[in-house]
């Protein structure tokens, strides 16, 4: 009773929660009248367009969850004063198997310790505290941890990396394609490194790029590519993106896609057939995009780009290294085709007026 | 990392327990929608146990995100709060044969809200949040910020960070996390009405506040 008092008393000097059930959208017709006419009303509906874009940082479950397991088995071990044998021997191989490599990391490692977390034999023990996970699969989730997380951590200790739990790379010469989640597909270029978060997708459509990768997003919410040297961002569209060393290039094939430098404060909107290249921070705009980006078909494309660059992708799509004496700021317009190492060195040496010279896996450049 | 969990430690959680049990059996009806009552109402229901692996794993997975970002609402850093929010899981493992089902996730909060009180001297609270595009209308096919709105954002960042916590936590929970005021009521051990009451004094604090930055 005396609730309900002090609540009329409030609705009379003015509605303590109608923002909230406002917000909620639970108003009837005489308090959305009401609303209308309070103070900074326009204000408080600015206020919250803002914060629609505004979102909390990724937040990786999976990896926390190992950290966790990891924690707990670490405790149990101080805790338990017996050793059980057979601790090992049966896991070996699951161990091995569920450690990928680093070249290939398996989507959903979280899948696999899932299933192998699943005790085989109900744990024997009634006296101590409660057996969260069976020996055997601490001694799992010890080797993972130092295999899975261990080579993740290492691989990807950029913090672009940070937010996902999923990852593909490809080696030297090496394109691969990706499907994501909502059935994007992402085809990666020779040694390039694609992750996302598998577990989180629904919150969010984001990738981390370290590499180069064609896409095709599908319609829906915003794509995120976020790479080191800045992010790009499109709602459905295909595009190409270059993420190496100091350099992001852009190229828009269909669609809209808008680039943001890494301090946010250079953005730009690309149209089909437009590209942006931003280096060290830089923005330059750049039109004349093929639809589909030449390494697709097996070329490597260039236009006035810094030859170091024209010889890191060939390292990259033939595994051999490039030794130059200087190369200086030369710029090198023009291709060269991925299947044949003489010819692409002729097509490169040759305009460029360099003596280019291979030995086994290793071009000298004078 | 030094207090155990225990009727001492604390006393609320376990107090409310307690007189909830009383109440219902006194008055079963009056009880039901008193909010310190929520664990005993919750309790009649069929119990899955926390120290069964599987179960622990889905605590973990429904409400490590929202442990975290509590964490990070109420002032901690990111790591602070990674890490908090870890060691309340172990608490919670440690505990788990005290701690019935329907109740880790209160207990979860609730042992967060202290080891974080026991962490901070009350440092200035520094808070960043990601930014994404707002479209201007939903039909619209491109991504498009305006300086205003980029301008505003940083302004409510600072304004956010000045709110008194327990609006702040109830405010970045239902803005951030989506969640509703239900939902937030029981992680936080809230009446419904006490959260919509502090997420309509958020709304007007934060107006105010963005006046002077």
């Amino acid at each position: 009773m005396e609730n309900n008092h002090h609540d009329d008393e409030l609705q009379h000097n003015g509605d303590d929660t109608l923002l909230a059930r406002w917000l909620a959208g639970e108003l009837s017709p005489e308090d959305l009248e009401a609303l209308r006419n309070l103070e900074g009303y326009p204000d408080y509906v600015e206020m919250l367009h803002a914060l629609e874009g505004m979102e909390m940082e990724e937040y990786s479950p999976t990896l926390a969850w190992q950290k966790l397991a990891a924690e707990l088995a670490v405790q149990k071990e101080i805790g338990s004063s017996t050793v059980d044998s057979g601790l090992s021997e049966p896991t070996e191989s699951e161990t091995t198997e569920a450690i990928p490599e680093v070249s290939a990391i398996e989507p959903k490692p979280e899948v696999k310790i899932v299933e192998i977390a699943q005790p085989s034999q109900a744990p024997t023990i009634i006296n101590r505290k409660p057996q969260i996970i069976s020996r055997k699969w601490l001694a799992i989730a010890a080797a993972l941890l130092i295999g899975v997380v261990g080579i993740w951590w290492f691989s990807s200790s950029d913090d672009n990396f940070r937010f996902t739990d999923t990852a593909y790379q490809t080696k030297v010469g090496e394109n691969k394609e990706v499907k994501l989640p909502d059935g994007s597909v992402v085809t990666l270029n020779a040694m390039t490194k694609l992750g996302f978060a598998a577990a989180d997708w629904q919150e969010g459509r984001k990738v981390a790029l370290d590499g180069e990768a064609f896409f095709k997003a599908k319609k829906g919410k915003t794509f995120t590519v976020s790479t080191e040297q800045g992010s790009v961002e499109v709602v459905g569209t295909i595009f190409n993106v270059y993420a190496r060393g100091e350099e992001l290039e852009v190229k828009c094939s269909e669609g809209k896609v808008q680039v943001t430098n890494p301090e946010g404060t250079e953005r730009v909107l690309l149209k089909a057939g437009e590209q942006v290249a931003v280096l060290r921070g830089k923005m330059q705009r750049r039109e004349g995009v093929s639809f589909y980006p030449k390494w697709f078909k097996g070329e490597s494309t260039f236009r006035s780009a810094p030859l170091a660059r024209v010889f890191g992708e060939m390292e990259r799509q033939y595994g051999v290294k490039v030794l130059a004496d200087s190369l200086g700021e030369r710029t090198f317009s023009g291709k060269f085709v991925n299947t044949d190492l003489k010819k692409a060195v002729k097509m490169v040496c040759d305009p460029m007026k360099l003596n280019c010279e291979i030995r086994g896996d290793t071009i000298f450049v004078h | 990392m030094k207090t155990a969990l225990t009727e001492k430690t604390l006393p609320r959680f376990f107090n409310q327990t307690k007189l909830c049990e009383k109440k219902q059996k006194a008055q079963p009806s009056t009880c039901k929608f008193q909010h310190n009552c929520t664990f005993a109402i919750m309790d009649s229901l069929p119990q899955k146990n926390v120290c069964h692996e599987p179960t622990y794993r889905e605590l973990f997975y429904a409400h490590a995100r929202h442990l975290r970002n509590f964490l990070y609402y109420k002032g901690a850093n990111g790591n602070e709060a990674d890490d908090l929010a870890q060691e309340a899981f172990l608490r919670l493992w440690r505990d788990c044969s005290k701690v019935p089902f329907e109740k880790a996730k209160s207990y979860l909060f609730a042992v967060a809200g202290n080891l974080f009180l026991d962490e901070k001297k009350h440092e200035q609270v520094v808070l960043r949040f990601q930014r994404q595009a707002v479209p201007q209308e939903a039909t619209e096919e491109t991504p498009h910020f305006d300086l205003e709105t980029k301008e505003l954002q940083d302004r409510l960042e600072l304004a956010i960070a000045q709110l008194p916590e327990n609006q702040r936590v109830v405010f970045l929970m239902n803005r951030m996390d989506k969640m509703k005021y239900a939902e937030i009521a029981t992680y936080l051990d809230l009446s419904v009405k006490a959260v919509e009451k502090r997420m309509h004094l958020a709304l007007v604090e934060l107006r105010q506040i963005l006046k002077g930055i």
